[in-house]
C-alpha cells in the first residue's frame, strides 16, 4: 500500500446565515497515487469539500493534511467545472499554461515556454498553443486548464465537476486525455462529479455523500485497474453507489 | 462590418435625397434649409480658404482631447481602486452615482465663477462629464472580474501584486474600453456645448452659433456636419483601436 498523501479528519462546515450544516464529519485518507471520486447530488457539499481540500476555505471543524514530496513545486493544481472562466482570454493556449509558472520570479519567458512545451509533449497531448481561448473547442479549453493545473507538478490534482460543460464528444476526448495523463503522471487525484460513468470509469474509489447534512454515506471500491473504458465492466459498482444515493 | 460599402451608403443617399426633394419643391424657407449648392459653396469657402473653420476645429478637438486624457487618467486609477477596494467602493458609489445624475452642462455657470471665461471652464465641463463615465467603467469592470479567475492565479502561487496585475487589469480592461469610449464621443459633445455658451470665439460650437445669429445657414449646417464628421471619425478610430489591443472583447 502506498503511503497516505491526504487526509482528511471529521471535516464540518457550516454557514452561520444559512441553514445550518452543510458537511458534518467527513472523514478519508487518499494514497499516493489514488484517484478519488466524490460523487452526491447538486448542492450536497461537494465542491465545497474540494474548496476546503484546496485551502480556499477553512473547515468550521476539522483539519485536512497534505503531506508534499520534495518533488512537488506546489501544493495543489485545480481544475473547474467553467473553463471559460478559469482561462485568461486575452492570453494564448500556451500563456494560459504558463501562468503558475511566472511565480517563480527568476524564469524567463522564453524558458517558461520552453519548459510547458516539453511538458505538454511528455503528456502526448495535441493542444493548438497560438491560438486564443475563444479559437478553440471547449475539450481543448479544459484540457488546457488540466494542463496549467499540472505544470509545477502538484502533490495534488483537484477536479471540480471537470466535464460538467462539455458536450458528448469533448466529454470523451477530455476523459481519454485525462486518464492517460492520471496514469502516465501517477497523479494523486481527487475530482468531484455527479455523473457516475465519470466515477466508476476514472477512479479507485468513489465516496458517495449524501444526507442532511451530508455525510459520507458509502466508499465503493473500485477493483478492475486503470483506466477503464467499458462502461458494462463496472455495472455492479455503479448499483451499488445509486443505491447509496438513492436511500436518502 | 462586414456589410458591403453600398449598404453603409443607403442611409446617407436617403437623408441628401430628401434634403434635395424637400428643397427643391421649398416646402420649407431656405433658412431653415438652404440648398445643396449653397451648402457646397458654404463648405468650399470655410474648408478650401485659408484660414476658414479650421482654427475652430482644431480648439474643439484639442479641448475634447485634454478633458479627456484628464478624465481618464485620473478616473481610471480611482475606478479601478474602487472596485478593487471594497471599503472606497462602498463609501463613494452613492456620491459618484449622484454626480452621474447631475448634466455636466449645468455646472458651466459655476465652472465660470471658479474658473472665469477661458479655457478651464471649457475644458472643466467635458472633463466632468467624462470622469463619473469612466470611474464607473472601470469600477465594474473590475467588480466583474470572475471569482474563479483571481482563485486560479492565487492557487497558481502568484502574489497578489501579479494577480492584480496580471489578471484583473486585463479583465477589467474591455470594460475600461467602453468608458473611454462613452466618453470620447461625450467630451466633444459637450465641449460644443460649452463652446456655445460664454468664454471663447474659437471653436465649432461658438461657430455654430455665431452662423445662426447672422442667418447664415449654410455655414452653420457646414459646421454641425463637420463635428458630427469628427464625432463619427474618433469612433471609428477608437473601435479599430479596441479591435487590435483589447482583441478579447465580448469573445
Amino acid at each position: 500500500m502506498n503511503a497516505v498523501r491526504l487526509s482528511v479528519r471529521n471535516v464540518s462546515k457550516t454557514y452561520p446565515k444559512g441553514d445550518g450544516s452543510v458537511l458534518a464529519d467527513i472523514t478519508f485518507d487518499v494514497a499516493n497515487g489514488e484517484v478519488i471520486a466524490v460523487v452526491g447530488r447538486n448542492g450536497c457539499g461537494k465542491s465545497t469539500l474540494l474548496q476546503i481540500i484546496a485551502g480556499l476555505l477553512e473547515p468550521s471543524s476539522g483539519s485536512t493534511e497534505l503531506r508534499e514530496t520534495e518533488s512537488d513545486d506546489i501544493a495543489v493544481g485545480m481544475v473547474f467545472q467553467d473553463y471559460d472562466k478559469s482561462l485568461l482570454p486575452w492570453r494564448s493556449c500556451l500563456d494560459n499554461i504558463t501562468l503558475p509558472l511566472e511565480a517563480h520570479k527568476h524564469m524567463r519567458a522564453l524558458e517558461r515556454r520552453e519548459r510547458a512545451r516539453a511538458f505538454i509533449s511528455d503528456l502526448g497531448i495535441d493542444l493548438p498553443l497560438k491560438n486564443y481561448p475563444y479559437e478553440m473547442s471547449g475539450g481543448q479549453k479544459q484540457l488546457t486548464c488540466v494542463v496549467r493545473a499540472l505544470i509545477r507538478r502538484p502533490a495534488l490534482l483537484l477536479l471540480d465537476e471537470p466535464f460538467a460543460a462539455l458536450d458528448y464528444f469533448n466529454r470523451h476526448e477530455v476523459r481519454k486525455s485525462l486518464q492517460s495523463i492520471l496514469a502516465a503522471m501517477n497523479l494523486t487525484c481527487v475530482f468531484v462529479s455527479h455523473e457516475l460513468d465519470d466515477a466508476v470509469l476514472m477512479s479507485d474509489r468513489v465516496i458517495v455523500l449524501a444526507g442532511v447534512p451530508t455525510t459520507t454515506r458509502r466508499i465503493v471500491i473500485l477493483e478492475s485497474p486503470r483506466p477503464r473504458t467499458d462502461p458494462d465492466s463496472v455495472k455492479r459498482p455503479r448499483e451499488e453507489i445509486l443505491e447509496a444515493l438513492e436511500v436518502a | 462590418m462586414k456589410h458591403p460599402i453600398l449598404l453603409r451608403l443607403i442611409a446617407p443617399l436617403i437623408l441628401l435625397g430628401s434634403w434635395w426633394v424637400v428643397v427643391s419643391l421649398r416646402m420649407v424657407s431656405p433658412l431653415i434649409l438652404p440648398s445643396i449648392p449653397a451648402l457646397s459653396h458654404a463648405a468650399q469657402s470655410l474648408l478650401l480658404r485659408s484660414p476658414g473653420l479650421w482654427p475652430d476645429i482644431g480648439a474643439t478637438i484639442g479641448r475634447s482631447l485634454v478633458s479627456l486624457a484628464i478624465a481618464a487618467a485620473a478616473g481610471v486609477p480611482l475606478g479601478v481602486l474602487m472596485g478593487y477596494v471594497p471599503l472606497i467602493y462602498a463609501s463613494l458609489e452613492s456620491g459618484l452615482e449622484f454626480a452621474r445624475a447631475i448634466p455636466p452642462v449645468t455646472l458651466f455657470p459655476l465652472f465660470i465663477l471658479a474658473f472665469g471665461f477661458g479655457e478651464l471652464s471649457l475644458i472643466a465641463t467635458p472633463l466632468y462629464g467624462c470622469i463619473v463615465i469612466i470611474i464607473l467603467n472601470s469600477t465594474y469592470g473590475v467588480i466583474g472580474v470572475p471569482k474563479v479567475r483571481r482563485t486560479v492565479g492565487r492557487l497558481s502561487g502568484l502574489s497578489r501584486a501579479a494577480v492584480f496585475r496580471k489578471i484583473i487589469i486585463p479583465d477589467a480592461l474591455p470594460q475600461i474600453t467602453v468608458g473611454l469610449r462613452t466618453a470620447l464621443s461625450l467630451s466633444i459633445v459637450l465641449t460644443i456645448v460649452a463652446e456655445m455658451l460664454v468664454g471663447t470665439d474659437r471653436g465649432l460650437g461658438r461657430k455654430i452659433y455665431n452662423y445662426q445669429l447672422s442667418f447664415d445657414s449654410a455655414e452653420m449646417y457646414v459646421a454641425i456636419l463637420i463635428a458630427g464628421v469628427i464625432g463619427y471619425l474618433t469612433n471609428r478610430l477608437f473601435v479599430v483601436c479596441q479591435r487590435r489591443y483589447v482583441h478579447w472583447t465580448d469573445k
